[in-house]
């Protein structure tokens, strides 16, 4: 018998869904290939024709929200109109937003991931896997409309913005105040401070400077706990 | 502001307060654009350390954008508190608030409505046509082409106003530990806790449709309109009324217009205030110019709903009586109004209070000897008092919450006849303890 590839994604799919429903109700320790197998009404061999294991599973969920997401920016009118930071904010409230239901389920398995030696070592990464392109295109579209200047080692770029989508998952995870407002803040001041140094033309050789430090700091940088609002929350008197 | 200057005991000084204040709004005495102190050589350099100070607090405040800037520039309007050089460097910082883009629209529009603008209406002008305080206002066209104002709320900007009140505090709180320059921090408190509560009324828009609509039905008086509602459009966020063609008050009088069209304008706004007070009771309490739109058939459509008070039943005719030269009438007053203690005995009053508050209350009753008057001649506040007041508004905390209602409106009015210079019969202030 042979399947289509639509079904086949249809699989992948339901098996993912099944996956993130179990982790939510019994945390992912507790949950085995064979359950989500079952749950996913599929048989115990196949799934590992999918997945070899759970942490591909993990992956395969950042994917296909990152895949929803580009796809639902292709339905936006004029889309192509918008300017870069906007569409970098459009990307990544629809990131977040597909993202929202399953809340509990990111914030389990965003450390299992990102702080997997997979990730670390730069085998895996589901967000530059399915944003890397797009990401690429919206600065082409920024350049060609001179909206920032082009500069040596430009190359760099979209896998600096690929971390910081990453970092603002994080961010976002950790964010308990009301309808995240604070992330909503938090993209604006980022999103401002890197067009304005994009636009000034300043970053050309320190980029690659900059790209190391992004991808070692980031996670500090946005830690809600941490650094970049840490002054902030001083003033606010928050004990945590 | 110095405590020591604060006159002797605690009795007279809550009276002054509280006299002051029912003269000359204190608080909002900013709309009648008095004249700045004179910065001599010696206090400039203090002027130095405020601006130093300022630069401060935008640092501070920018880390979190959001209200925490909207707090600071109530704060520095609200009262003539801050230094000048602290309120110089806040204005400008006030004027970079970064502007909603199409994606932050979308994502308003997504959460209140689960649809993109461009599927809402017919049309949908991306740039805004005017700002508002917490957001902007776009041009659209509704389905049956109706010409619509779409007042869209920053994203977030509802569920941070607390945190960032919060913020604010805790920054003026540490400044104010170092420095001698700022207000002390009672008073800092409750102005905050004031804004605090006026920007949680201000963001809720489904509130501000439910004040504009009764308006709208209320508010009879022939040349005013408050335009319609549209409720399919509007939501907590989002505030879509009817677009009204015309022009605020400053870009009108650009165009020159003759004393009678001045005239007649500006009895229409004084008439407006008169319907409220005492045919309504209740205050459209926000009369920032922009929020009155001259249009061209002689009219006045009154927009921003997010501010209005209740009156008790009797402030009316009670506040009225405030309008007076008899020394006698005004003791009364002041003890019916609750301004001052009933335990202050008129004695004392004619002696230790009246001097200070007489030049203030000539200034104030001036427009009103006569059933006429020309509000071209109308002086600014008498100053030379004012650090004295100054010092004593932080003393009010017990105000009546009509009487603060009452002078922000009335001093917005005062504000917007003298710019028009209108010459306006104005017996129908007092006139109104008809019935
Ligand atoms: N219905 C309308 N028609 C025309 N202009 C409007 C309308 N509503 C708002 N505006 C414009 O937008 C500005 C801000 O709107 P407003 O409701 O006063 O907001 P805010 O509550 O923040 O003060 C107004 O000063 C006015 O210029
Ligand atoms: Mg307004």
């Amino acid at each position: 018998m042979k399947i289509s590839k639509q079904e086949k994604e249809q699989t992948r799919r339901k098996i993912v869904d099944a996956a993130v429903s179990l982790i939510i109700k019994k945390g992912y320790s507790k949950v085995t290939m064979r359950s989500i197998a079952r749950k996913a009404g599929i048989g115990d061999a196949t799934i590992y024709k999918y997945f070899p294991g759970k942490e591909k599973l993990l992956v395969a969920y950042y994917e296909i929200c990152a895949e929803d997401t580009v796809l639902a920016l292709q339905e936006i009118d004029a889309f192509e109109e918008y300017d870069l930071q906007e569409k970098m904010q459009v990307l990544l409230d629809t990131y977040l937003g597909r993202m929202i239901a399953d809340r509990e389920f990111v914030r389990e398995s965003f450390t299992l991931l990102f702080q997997s030696p997979m990730f670390l070592f730069g085998d895996v990464n589901p967000v530059r896997k399915e944003l890397y392109s797009t990401i690429s295109r919206f600065l082409d579209e920024a350049r060609e409309r001179e909206e920032i200047p082009g500069f040596p080692f430009q190359g760099v770029l979209p896998d600096i913005f690929c971390e910081y989508v990453i970092g603002v998952l994080y961010f976002w995870i950790n964010d308990e105040s009301a309808e995240f407002h604070e992330t909503t803040q938090m993209i604006d001041l980022s999103l401002g401070l890197g067009m304005s140094l994009l636009k000034s033309g300043i970053i050309n050789r320190t980029t690659d400077f900059l790209g190391f430090m992004l991808k070692s700091q980031m996670f500090r940088i946005l830690d809600p706990n941490g650094g970049f609002f840490r002054s902030a929350s001083d003033f606010k008197g928050c004990v945590r | 502001m110095n405590p020591q200057k604060i006159p002797g005991t605690r009795l007279k000084r809550a009276a002054i307060a509280g006299v002051a204040t029912a003269h000359v709004g204190v608080k909002h005495i900013t709309y009648l654009g008095r004249k700045k102190f004179s910065a001599t050589d010696e206090n400039s350099r203090q002027n130095v350390h405020e601006k130093e100070i300022g630069r401060i607090l935008i640092n501070a405040f920018t880390q979190l954008r959001g209200t925490a800037l909207k707090v600071a520039q109530m704060m520095s309007m609200e009262l003539d508190m801050l230094p000048e050089g602290i309120r110089l460097e806040l204005a400008k910082a006030c004027s970079q608030v970064t502007p909603l883009n199409r994606a932050h629209i979308r994502k308003v529009f997504l959460a209140e409505f689960g649809r993109a603008p461009e599927a809402m209406f017919s049309t949908f002008e991306n740039t805004a046509f005017a700002a508002a305080s917490l957001g902007q206002v776009h041009k659209a066209s509704g389905e049956a082409g109706e010409v619509l104002a779409v007042k869209i709320q920053y994203p977030g900007i509802a569920r941070s106003i607390r945190s960032d009140v919060q913020l604010v505090r805790g920054i003026m709180k540490s400044l104010s530990i170092s420095t001698s320059f700022l207000p002390r921090h009672e008073i800092v408190d409750a102005v905050l806790s004031d804004i605090q509560k006026q920007l949680e009324n201000e963001v809720d828009y489904q509130q501000e449709a439910g004040n504009t609509n009764w308006f709208g039905e209320h508010l009879t008086l022939p040349g005013i309109h408050v335009p319609a509602v549209y409720r399919q459009y509007s939501g907590a966020r989002v505030l879509t009324t009817e677009y009204v063609h015309g022009q605020h008050v400053e870009q009108w009088l650009q165009g020159q217009p003759c004393q009678a069209q001045r005239d007649q304008y500006g009895q229409l706004l004084f008439d407006l205030f008169c319907f409220q007070l005492h045919e309504l009771k209740v205050l459209h309490a926000d009369p920032h110019p922009g929020n009155f739109i001259f249009c061209d058939d002689n009219t006045i459509s009154l927009i921003d709903f997010g501010c209005v008070h209740k009156l008790t039943a009797d402030f009316p005719a009670t506040v009225t009586r405030l309008f007076t030269r008899d020394p006698v009438q005004l003791h009364q007053t002041y003890i019916d109004l609750g301004v001052t203690s009933p335990e202050l005995a008129y004695e004392q009053f004619e002696k230790e209070l009246l001097p200070i508050i007489s030049e203030l209350i000539e200034w104030m009753t001036t427009p009103f000897l006569d059933e006429e008057y020309d509000f071209s001649k109308m002086k600014p506040v008498p100053e030379k008092k004012f650090s004295q007041i100054k010092s004593a508004a932080g003393f009010i905390d017990d105000m009546r919450q009509d009487q603060v209602f009452f002078d922000r409106t009335f001093f917005g009015l005062l504000s917007m006849l003298r710019k028009l210079g209108a010459r306006i019969s104005t017996k129908g202030l007092l006139s109104a303890h008809r019935e």
